[in-house]
């Protein structure tokens, strides 16, 4: 049994917050697990080490499943390659997992995948992890991606999760120069939940483009640590997360945007919107801008709370009651950045989901 | 053609780097022991409490980790630092003329007798670990105002409420420096407005740091009654010296229902100075501190003067500037708990950052359950004027109710070139130019400050600025 420190900003805040690192206890190894895979002609696949890229999650969940080989995926230069398409079903495992450390604890089933982009490539991911109804468990997956030299990933990663299934994801990626990566993240449920994804835009003129949605309920726990390190020139990026808390949920968002001495003209900008609805909710935010050099932009905006009071007496006005405001707005915040993903098939398995 | 810039000259500091020679009568030895904590007890005549407060303190500080989230601290050595110097005065006086010409003439370069005379209720000053003057009005103090040294408090009629509220808002074992400032203290001020009192005139302590290697420990301790008011002004610099000093003062302030208290620090410590300083107040019902905070000196500081809004429609006000210059590494900032209904908190910082310079702003807001229909807003802005310095906001936010709305914006980047040029274009040279921008970045917190003191921080501006261009 082991425990794994993990989501590590790259600043720290005041020790009795607890926000600066999350602990995962009594921890073993399962089953690797394998995706359904749709795999466009275009693209080679390979078995490999994972890149060594920074993470989100930090380097403790590679070095707890021994460096494991990833499933490689690579677009070729100069290659539109379409969609491609892994599915994770996450199956019963007997045990919910508890964040204490119990000696019962499930194994963690898991597997890693790595996405290479070549030069002047373009592709579009679309990562799906679900487990199955009433399924009890804990799952983890490591994904590493280059983006290579005005390349394109667009990357959507879903998580629709039972109550009872706790989970691990792990990305780290890197931009070549006027490379370009956009990412939308769904997500959904899930009883323990931690994601990581740190981004280094190694190239100049290379973008971050984020788009995270969430909706915790229940006892629900979602720990976050998104990074956008700016290493190249006139780099950009623009991170926005906006969710739903409702029930005893708990959120925890770290968000940093690095802006690191060199990458002059660089742009970095960050926005989340947190909804509360009931009593019961925590939400934890710390949005952090590391600035090293002159000639750069950072900026971040932060609303958390209730809705706005006119737009409430509005609604009021309007014959709905503030129970069905607030699940409106609720539906209204997801489906926002759910109709932005770039993959139809994805937009409708999602708003069936959320009972359009 | 313009030359590209190479470098950014530092600030003339010799306004404030003038030092006389110590002569000081007595001084404990260097390093934290019980023996030397005991010694300091004894020379401060405390009451038996104390005494074993102190010991108490020690062994926390002894037992407390480092914090592992803010700058370096490894070059202050602990073992080199002497935490009691008492300068040859009597322990205190109410005459300018009773003290000693050199730290009378110290104080007077700083202005602050003049200070006193203009604009000023009350002034006390401090010199290395003793209150050397302290002097309040007689009408202010015939409104029944209490303001003196914090040690004859506490062997005099206010003794009692002075046990009851010492460190009790920032307890020793809060933090390792908390811990060291209990194990140590010596000097500080005791301020008591009693109900309804309004002070219209502010109250100001000085505090000077002379001797090298030294730490200074001051204690500040405020209690406004129900509906009172009051401007505390906290003044400090230090000449400089080739070792490290250390500053680890501490600030209790204890509003009452419906009472105001502003409380306005112009920091300006030397630049071999570790400022370690712990600022707390407790705010009841429907009262408001309103903090202004200038941090321009010292080579590293820690400053988050915190805000526990304890009662119904208690508020909280933050307006900070830091300005980070050369082997300067200002950690800065505040903290707001929210924990009652309907409380507010507004936070406003501006950092500048230039010549390898370090500013980092940090804050938290915390909204606890009880604290629904709370409000609380946070800005902070930073200016970088080079790209050899740093500058990073830190700020956290943790809401345990549902019924509150959290604002949050930060905003990093340079001085624009369109602002620059037109102001050239007006006839206004470059480096003018440049100083009148960061001067109207930071007067968020100028404007908060009487008169005198705004323009002390127009010219600190001035001067940091000055060679800005090269």
């Amino acid at each position: 049994m082991e425990n794994l420190h993990l989501n590590m900003p790259p600043a720290f805040t005041y020790g009795w917050l607890n926000l600066n690192r999350s602990t995962l206890k009594g921890l073993r190894t399962g089953e690797r697990l394998t995706p359904q895979e749709e795999i466009p002609g275009k693209i080679a696949v390979t078995k490999a080490p994972l890149p060594s890229l920074k993470s989100g999650a930090g380097p403790e969940p590679e070095a707890f499943l021994g460096a494991p080989l990833a499933r490689g995926y690579t677009a070729k230069k100069n290659t539109d390659c379409g969609t491609l398409r892994l599915s994770w079903s996450l199956g019963d495992t007997g045990a919910v997992y508890d964040p204490k450390g119990a000696e019962d604890n499930p194994p963690a089933h898991w597997d890693a995948f790595s996405l290479d982009l070549e030069a002047g490539s373009t592709l579009t991911a679309v990562v799906d992890v679900s487990s199955a109804d009433g399924a009890r468990g804990l799952g983890m997956l490591l994904g590493r991606v280059r983006v290579g030299e005005n390349a394109l990933l667009r990357l959507v990663l879903i998580q629709r999760l039972g109550e009872d299934y706790s989970f691990v994801f792990d990305l780290g990626a890197q931009n070549e120069r006027g490379g370009r990566l956009e990412l939308s993240r769904v997500l959904l449920g899930g009883k323990h939940v931690y994601d990581g994804i740190s981004v280094a835009l190694a190239g100049d003129k290379s973008a971050f483009i984020q788009d995270v949605a969430y909706a915790v309920s229940g006892d629900g726990h979602l720990d976050m640590n998104y990074e956008s390190i700016h290493r190249g020139k006139k780099t950009e990026c623009t991170m926005n997360a906006s969710g739903v808390l409702r029930d005893r949920a708990f959120k925890l968002l770290r968000g940093t945007i690095d802006l690191q001495r060199g990458c002059a003209g660089a742009k970095g900008n960050e926005l989340e919107d947190v909804l509360l609805m009931d009593p019961g909710v925590r939400n934890q935010s710390v949005p952090v801008i590391l600035c090293g050099d002159e000639d750069v932009e950072g900026n971040h905006g932060a609303s958390i709370g209730r809705l706005d009071e006119n737009l409430m007496y509005y609604l009021a006005s309007r014959g709905m009651d503030r129970e069905e405001i607030y699940e409106t707005m609720a539906r209204a915040r997801l489906e926002a950045v759910i109709r932005r993903i770039p993959d139809e098939k994805t937009v409708k398995l999602l708003l069936k989901e959320d009972g359009e | 053609m313009s030359e590209e810039k190479t470098y950014v000259e530092d600030i003339d500091r010799s306004f404030y780097d003038f030092r006389f020679e110590e002569k000081d009568v007595y001084r404990v030895a260097s390093g934290l022991t019980p023996e030397i904590v005991e010694e300091i007890s004894r020379e401060k005549n405390d009451p038996r409490w104390m005494r074993d407060f102190r010991l108490k303190s020690l062994q926390l500080f002894h037992e407390t980790r480092m914090p592992e989230w803010g700058p370096s601290i490894d070059g202050l050595h602990m073992e080199n630092i002497v935490t009691y110097v008492r300068p040859n005065a009597r322990r205190m006086n109410t005459s300018w003329e009773e003290v000693p010409e050199d730290i009378k003439d110290t104080f007077e370069r700083l202005g602050i007798p003049e200070a006193e005379r203009k604009s000023l209720a009350g002034v006390g000053a401090q010199y290395d670990s003793e209150l050397v003057y302290h002097n309040v009005r007689e009408e202010v103090a015939a409104q029944g105002v209490v303001y003196t040294d914090i040690e004859s408090a506490l062997h005099g009629a206010y003794g009692d409420l002075i046990r009851s509220h010492f460190m009790k808002l920032v307890p020793p074992s809060d933090h390792k420096f908390a811990a060291l400032h209990g194990a140590v203290w010596s000097g500080g001020s005791f301020v008591y407005v009693p109900a309804g009192v309004k002070v219209e005139i502010p109250l100001q302590s000085y505090f000077r740091l002379n001797a090298a290697g030294a730490g200074q420990f001051e204690h500040t301790l405020i209690i406004l009654e129900e509906g009172a008011y009051l401007h505390f002004i906290e003044g400090c610099s230090a000449p400089k010296y080739n070792v490290a000093n250390l500053h680890a003062g501490c600030v209790e302030l204890y509003v009452g229902k419906n009472a105001t208290l502003r409380y306005s620090t112009i920091e300006n410590w030397s630049r071999n100075m570790y400022n370690l300083n712990t600022k707390r107040a407790k705010v009841e019902e429907g009262g408001k501190i309103e903090w202004v905070s200038g941090s321009f000196g010292s080579h590293v500081s820690y400053l988050y003067p915190m805000s526990v809004l304890a009662g119904e429609g208690a508020r909280s006000e933050f307006t900070g500037v830091t300005f980070a210059g050369r082997d300067q590494n200002l950690d800065t900032g505040c903290k707001v708990v929210h924990n009652a209904p309907h409380t507010s908190s507004y936070v406003n910082t501006r950092s500048i950052s230039k010549d390898g310079g370090i500013s980092t702003f940090r804050s938290a807001v915390v909204v606890n359950e009880k604290a629904v229909g709370s409000k609380s807003a946070v800005s902070c802005q930073s200016l970088m004027i080079d790209s050899f310095s740093r500058s990073d906001t830190v700020p956290a936010m943790d809401i345990r109710t549902n019924e509150a709305d959290i604002g949050h914006e930060a905003r990093i980047g340079r001085i624009s070139d369109d602002a620059v040029f037109y102001l050239m274009s007006r006839g206004i040279p470059e480096e003018e130019a440049r100083a009148l921008i960061v001067s109207g970045f930071a007067e968020n917190v100028s404007k908060e400050l009487p008169l005198e003191y705004a323009v002390e921080m127009n010219n600190l501006i001035r001067l940091e600025m000055k060679g800005a261009i090269g």
